[in-house]
């Protein structure tokens, strides 16, 4: 099984998930937020969502604050909910002359309970204190609002680097403080890490595909400074409005999961998209059949599908995937059927956009 | 003919439209996102609107610059040009895209080529 099919299957429990590696000097903190705001309609505890959002901008700060951004593909947000609490990991790269100093105020607040981490914190507010990178309020709100669940490694590299990542968790039921198992967190940035490690940056999402995601997305995207470069966003973009509302249009669910999954992956020479919903049995055998319709067509015939299928004004025929294999031609679509039951499949979509 | 107003403010997913006189002919600008889950429900009260609105009065002009359009809305984006063309012969389609949007560019072309005989001129447009 390939490790995109993998890391569907081991995620494909949780309602939502949402994963960013990459160069985290390069986007905007508040897209990232949108992308989970934008499932708070699915939320069973939206306070719980709220807090999650709170306690991830101090998470993604700390990243473009204190990363060593040696490389861009060692930073990472990763959240998750799994139905009993959302759990988020991040990483960046940090001097190893700074280790030992993070360290010493990581223990230091974790062995404070959470009425001295309240003094501490509002004794910092008070004392207006600040360094040349924030207060250092940061990590002391996360402790105090994650009920003290916080856990973080920090791994040597090489001579001048280490690896800083910290784990944090909001349970739905909410106790005085948790010792928190991060197994499963471990697991899933083990498999995101694997399959990240061959592109430049990478985006991993599932959840809900609903307007206000695309938009988010979008913006995500837009804000990648690599991204105003190029000349390609705008086809990028096409594509997964697409894609995206392919999800949502074709998938079918009977529980509480994700909608559908979806991959952007920035490589040296293209960009590649990939997504992943359960389909209908008789639903995905005619994507197939469109797929290789399309795929064994050259430029001109391609357009003049598109023509034909638009000027049927009464058709209810889809245009997306034929404006999906125009705007991505020559290259082809790819699709790969896996998790197959008696009446439904899971659809495997992965395109790439040449970079020009 | 008809005097009333329309503007419709964009959303996350829907364009901007507006309404202007320009002399005794009518000027309907479509900017912005066009990407309704469901587009009937954007587009067949805004081609009832506009109908309304154009209702008699000739040399209208139909301004769209859209940033992204969704394969559905294209549909009814057609429909939108064919049902004014078929009602104003001397009908004026301005199709604006921003630098680079080939897809924009190329739904321009697909559609002038579709619709025989309108006056359909497609630019890039300066800003949006």
């Amino acid at each position: 099984m390939q490790l995109k099919e993998q890391l569907i299957n081991d995620t494909s429990g949780l309602p939502l998930i949402v994963y960013y590696r990459g160069n985290y000097e390069d986007i905007s903190t508040e897209t990232l937020i949108n992308i989970i705001e934008s499932n708070e309609k699915l939320a069973n505890r939206k306070s719980q969502l709220r807090k999650v959002m709170f306690l991830s901008v101090e998470a993604i700060q700390n990243i473009q604050r204190y990363s060593a951004h040696k490389g861009s593909q060692s930073d990472f947000y990763l959240v998750f909910f799994d139905g009993d609490s959302y759990q988020v990991v991040t990483q960046n790269l940090i001097h190893n002359e700074d280790s030992e100093d993070l360290k010493a105020r990581l223990d230091a607040l974790v062995s404070k309970d959470v009425s001295e981490l309240d003094e501490l914190y509002f004794n910092k507010m008070e004392s207006g204190e600040t360094t040349e990178k924030g207060a250092g309020l940061g990590l002391i709100e996360i402790t105090r609002k994650s009920n003290k669940s916080i856990r973080y490694e920090i791994k040597k590299v090489d001579e001048e680097y280490s690896l800083f990542n910290l784990y944090f968790a909001l349970p739905i039921n909410i106790k005085e403080e948790t010792v928190f198992d991060f197994s499963k967190a471990i697991s899933i940035q083990a498999k995101l890490d694997q399959l990240s490690a061959a592109s430049e940056s990478c985006f991993y999402y599932g959840g809900d595909f609903s307007n206000s995601f695309i938009s988010s997305l979008l913006g995500l995207l837009v804000s990648k400074k690599a991204e105003k470069k190029s000349n390609d966003n705008k086809k990028v973009h096409h594509i997964l409005i697409e894609l995206t509302q392919n999800i949502k249009k074709h998938a079918q669910f009977h529980n509480e999961s994700a909608r559908g999954r979806i991959f952007i992956e920035w490589k040296d020479e293209h960009i590649e998209v990939s997504t992943y919903n359960n389909s209908q049995l008789d639903n995905a055998k005619e994507l197939q059949k469109k797929v290789v319709d399309l795929n064994g067509s050259n430029k001109e015939q391609l357009v003049q599908k598109s023509k034909e299928v638009l000027a049927d004004l009464e058709s209810t025929n889809g245009l997306g995937l034929i404006d999906v294999a125009n705007l991505i031609y020559p290259n082809k679509i790819n699709v790969s059927v896996f998790n197959q039951s008696n009446d439904h499949v899971g659809l495997l979509f992965s395109i790439q956009i040449n970079n020009e | 003919m008809s005097n009333e107003a329309l503007y419709i403010e964009a959303q996350e997913d829907t364009p901007m439209v507006k309404h202007e006189k320009e002399g005794d002919s009518n000027v309907i600008t479509i900017a912005g996102v066009s990407m309704p889950e469901n587009t009937l429900d954007f587009y067949v009260p805004l081609l009832q609107k506009i109908d309304q609105i154009c209702s008699g009065t000739k040399k209208n002009k139909l301004v769209f610059h859209l940033e992204y359009m969704n394969s559905m809305s294209n549909k009814q984006v057609l429909k939108l040009i064919s049902a004014s063309f078929k009602n104003d012969p001397e009908l004026k389609v301005i199709w604006r895209y921003s630098k680079g949007d080939e897809l924009i560019k190329m739904k321009g072309e697909e559609m002038r080529l579709i619709i025989d005989g309108v006056d359909f001129s497609i630019e890039e447009a300066i800003t949006l």
